[in-house]
């Protein structure tokens, strides 16, 4: 850059109004350019005073790393926390609290009505055996009646050695 | 696209998202200018890199919540102004000789002398500012921001920043004196 460009350029220096990279040049220019610099002074004393302060280190290397770590640690932890029922409780809203608690009190009413009406008369019409007492959960699979082919239970049994208790239909 | 032409606004968005890699980014983009106003504004070096630290922790804290009501310029140097003021309250009377040596290479054993002197009369001189001054001061001279950009980072008016540089000039020319005199 030249003194002539200069002319132009010290103002918006001086006012701060130019773009970082033209600031640069401007910047390298005043601190070789003693004419330039007068120029400056006459505009802002203090910005032509402050012209004589060395540049600013470089940060150190470990800053960079350090940050770096730490986000990373944070960023771990803040994904830890907002996937848990906690967070979610505390950044619903009012709706979204009250939608739950509803919803959780109809399913616990819906699980009781269905645990007392449903289960006795389902025992009682297929007239099965009650446990023998003394018989381990494992071996009360058989008094419940036919386990159906490929059932999960069916499977689980046969896994355990268990005869299955079959009727032909 | 290119990862440079990737705006400041969309890697915060991919940073709310969980992104960090976008966070590494703007990170690097804002680092130097980060470590420049911190370590002019205070006279400890590891204070400095605490100041830093924090604000970038800060904004990756606060990302879901970032609205690109403003430019992530002004919002950077906004948490971190905040992050200075907040330091300056906390802080307790240091000596200012904890800033780590200026060493340029190339510079003789008595240059290097000089320059560390007339970086202890700077500093001194900007301690003896107001907390608002001196970040007006730093964020003028040493970033060259306009009154209009330091204004919406302070949240005030460019009036106010004219008047309040208007002041700190006041106060620092006697104290800068002997730079000038140098020519």
């Amino acid at each position: 850059m030249h003194c002539n460009d200069m002319s132009k350029q010290l103002a918006g220096y001086a006012r701060g109004e130019i773009p970082q990279k033209k600031r640069i040049a401007v910047l390298r220019h005043l601190q070789q350019c003693a004419a330039c610099r007068a120029r400056l002074a006459d505009l802002d004393t203090i910005a032509a005073a402050l012209l004589k302060a060395p540049e600013t280190p470089a940060a150190p290397e470990r800053l960079a790393r350090n940050v770096m770590q730490q986000a990373r640690l944070q960023s771990r932890q803040t994904t830890e926390v907002t996937l848990g029922p906690i967070a979610w409780w505390r950044t619903a809203t009012v709706a979204m609290r009250s939608a739950a608690v509803l919803a959780l009190l109809f399913g616990l009413g819906l699980g009781s009505l269905m645990g007392t009406t449903a289960s006795p008369p389902l025992v009682a019409s297929r007239n099965l055996e009650p446990a023998p007492q003394g018989m381990n959960s494992l071996q009360a699979f058989r008094v419940l009646g036919d386990l159906p082919d490929a059932s999960l239970a069916a499977s689980y049994i046969n896994l355990l050695g268990l005869e299955t208790q079959r009727t032909e239909p | 696209m290119s990862e440079v032409a990737v705006s400041d606004e969309t890697l915060m968005s991919a940073v709310a998202e969980g992104d960090i890699e976008a966070f590494e980014q703007l990170f690097l983009r804002y680092q130097t200018a980060a470590w420049s106003v911190a370590y002019r504004y205070c006279s400890d070096a590891t204070e400095a890199e605490d100041l830093v630290s924090d604000t970038f922790l800060r904004i990756l804290d606060a990302a879901p919540r970032y609205r690109p009501t403003a430019t992530f310029r002004t919002y950077f140097y906004r948490v971190l102004t905040r992050r200075c003021i907040d330091f300056a309250r906390k802080k307790r009377p240091q000596p200012t000789d904890t800033l780590p040596p200026v060493h340029a290479p190339g510079l003789s054993q008595a240059e290097s002398a000089i320059q560390r002197e007339r970086n202890q009369l700077i500093q001194d001189a900007l301690e003896q500012l107001s907390q608002k001054h001196r970040l007006v001061i730093v964020l003028r001279y040493f970033e060259g921001l306009s009154n209009i950009v330091i204004a919406e980072i302070l949240q005030t008016s460019p009036k106010s920043i004219e008047r309040m540089l208007a002041r700190a000039r006041k106060r620092l020319e006697p104290l800068l004196h002997s730079l000038l005199e140098e020519e």
